[in-house]
């Protein structure tokens, strides 16, 4: 009951340009990871593991397998931390790649992937001036991305499963969706080219 | 592969992004992407995209027991990074110092597993050949490219460290090391390789300076028969005992 209690206040505004984005929630996780804080670790896996098993779950199909590669990525990240640049890229993007070429690995024992911290993302975002549009998009919630997925014409995006969450070769799509090597690689391009789109007018 | 023009590395960019082209192509693009003077928007725009498509995977949450097995297991797993800022200086050439037992610094996180692979021994050799020289962007696809060619007949065992990264091509008694990003030593600093056996002393086993950017390739001297790890320091000048702890190990036994 009000009593004109004079220590009673209103409660203060949110300011929103203190509260920390995802980004900013990401680079400073890392940052403890990189000091040797196993806590910040274990941060870094309550904000990405379900994420991570989703991943790891569409290329192995098996659960006792897609944690195992789960438990994998994340060990590897932390002791490879130290390989992984902020300015270059989102440490989602880095970790997800990470659980989907363990998985690829999994699935097929006779192809070796390097781990991602050597990945070409890396490399070729250090032979640019600038990071790729990638990297800037990379910010997107995990809706947004799934709604652009989803907006995709049905023959691109299951050429983009085949080749990412199946392993294959852009050849090896064609042969599977039954069409020239040449009409799977355009699928491949379009779908790209289109997810971009969708998700720059999601950005806003 | 031979190289890509532009219009070919564009075509192939989406494939590349995906993960989706031969361990040859994907090589070639970026050999090309790495090295071309030109813009390549496109190309270079999709770099990446092949996580954004990994991030529109739903969700599955974790059993709880997941949590503990990362945590416990990250509780005794070093940090690449760290490792190299406490690694020791090796003693000046005049005085060296025996390390007593530094292999005891080789830790069980060693005996995880590692990725195992078969591959003839020539073959390696050939695709490494091609690999030589090759660009900056480009050393982690030829080591994938000679790692993939398994045929049988040999083992590729998987070498970490601070010094790089690379496989130990093993073929009966006989190995090479195939490594990429080991930093060129400075002065007259070699590496020098061991094959430690069960009952302690290492052995020399050869040396090799890496020159730039150029991947090593470097056939061991001696047997593996009796060896259960193999390791690579850092040294002044040849000699028969290691001065300073390994920057290079892999477990033999695997």
């Amino acid at each position: 009951m009000p009593t004109g209690d004079s220590t009673v206040s209103e409660p203060e505004p949110v300011d929103r340009a203190s509260v920390p984005s995802d980004v900013q929630l990401d680079r400073r996780l890392v940052e403890r990871i990189s000091e040797g804080d196993a806590d910040a670790l274990g941060e870094l896996y309550d904000r990405y593991a379900a994420l991570a098993l989703g991943v790891a779950m569409r290329v192995v199909r098996d659960r006792d397998v897609g944690e195992d590669v789960v438990h994998d990525a994340f060990v590897s990240a932390w002791r490879r931390i130290g390989q992984f640049d902020v300015e270059r890229g989102s440490v989602r993007s880095w970790l997800l790649t990470i659980v989907r070429n363990s998985a690829i690995d999994r699935v097929r024992a006779r192809r070796v992937t390097i781990d991602v911290v050597e990945a070409d993302e890396q490399a070729l975002l250090k032979t640019g001036a600038d990071p790729t549009p990638a990297s800037a998009l990379a910010r997107l919630s995990a809706d947004s991305l799934r709604m652009a997925m989803a907006e995709l014409p049905a023959e691109q995006r299951e050429a983009v499963e085949l080749a990412y969450f199946g392993g294959h070769s852009y050849r090896r799509v064609a042969e599977l969706q039954g069409v020239p090597v040449g009409t799977a690689n355009g699928r491949l391009r379009l779908a790209l080219a289109r997810l971009q789109s969708l998700l720059r007018n999601a950005d806003g | 592969m031979a190289e890509l023009d532009c219009e070919r590395t564009d075509e192939l960019a989406a494939a590349y992004a995906l993960d989706a082209l031969e361990p040859s192509e994907a090589a070639a693009v970026g050999r090309h992407l790495a090295t071309c003077d030109r813009a390549h928007v496109e190309a270079r725009s999709v770099v990446g995209m092949g996580a954004l498509v990994a991030a529109s995977s739903a969700p599955v949450e974790p059993r709880l027991e997941l949590r503990d097995r990362v945590m416990t297991t990250v509780a005794t797993t070093p940090q690449d990074h760290r490792a190299t800022a406490t690694a020791p200086v090796a003693p000046a050439p005049s005085a060296p110092a025996r390390s007593r037992d530094w292999w005891g610094w080789l830790r069980p996180s060693l005996a995880q597993r590692l990725a195992v692979v078969a591959v003839p021994l020539a073959a390696i050799l050939a695709v490494v050949a091609i690999g030589l020289g090759a660009q900056v962007a480009d050393r982690d696809r030829a080591l994938s490219e000679v790692a993939a060619v398994l045929a049988g007949g040999g083992q590729a065992l998987r070498v970490d460290g601070t010094a790089g990264r690379g496989y130990l091509l093993r073929q009966g008694d006989q190995a090479t090391l195939v490594a990429a990003d080991v930093a060129a030593p400075s002065g007259s600093a070699l590496y020098e390789m061991w094959l430690i056996p069960a009952d302690g002393a290492p052995v020399p086993a050869g040396t090799f300076r890496p020159e730039g950017d150029d991947l090593v390739v470097a056939r061991l001297s001696g047997s593996l028969a009796r060896a259960t790890v193999f390791a690579v320091t850092l040294e002044q000048q040849p000699v028969d005992a290691p001065t300073s702890n390994p920057v290079l190990t892999v477990d033999l036994t695997q």
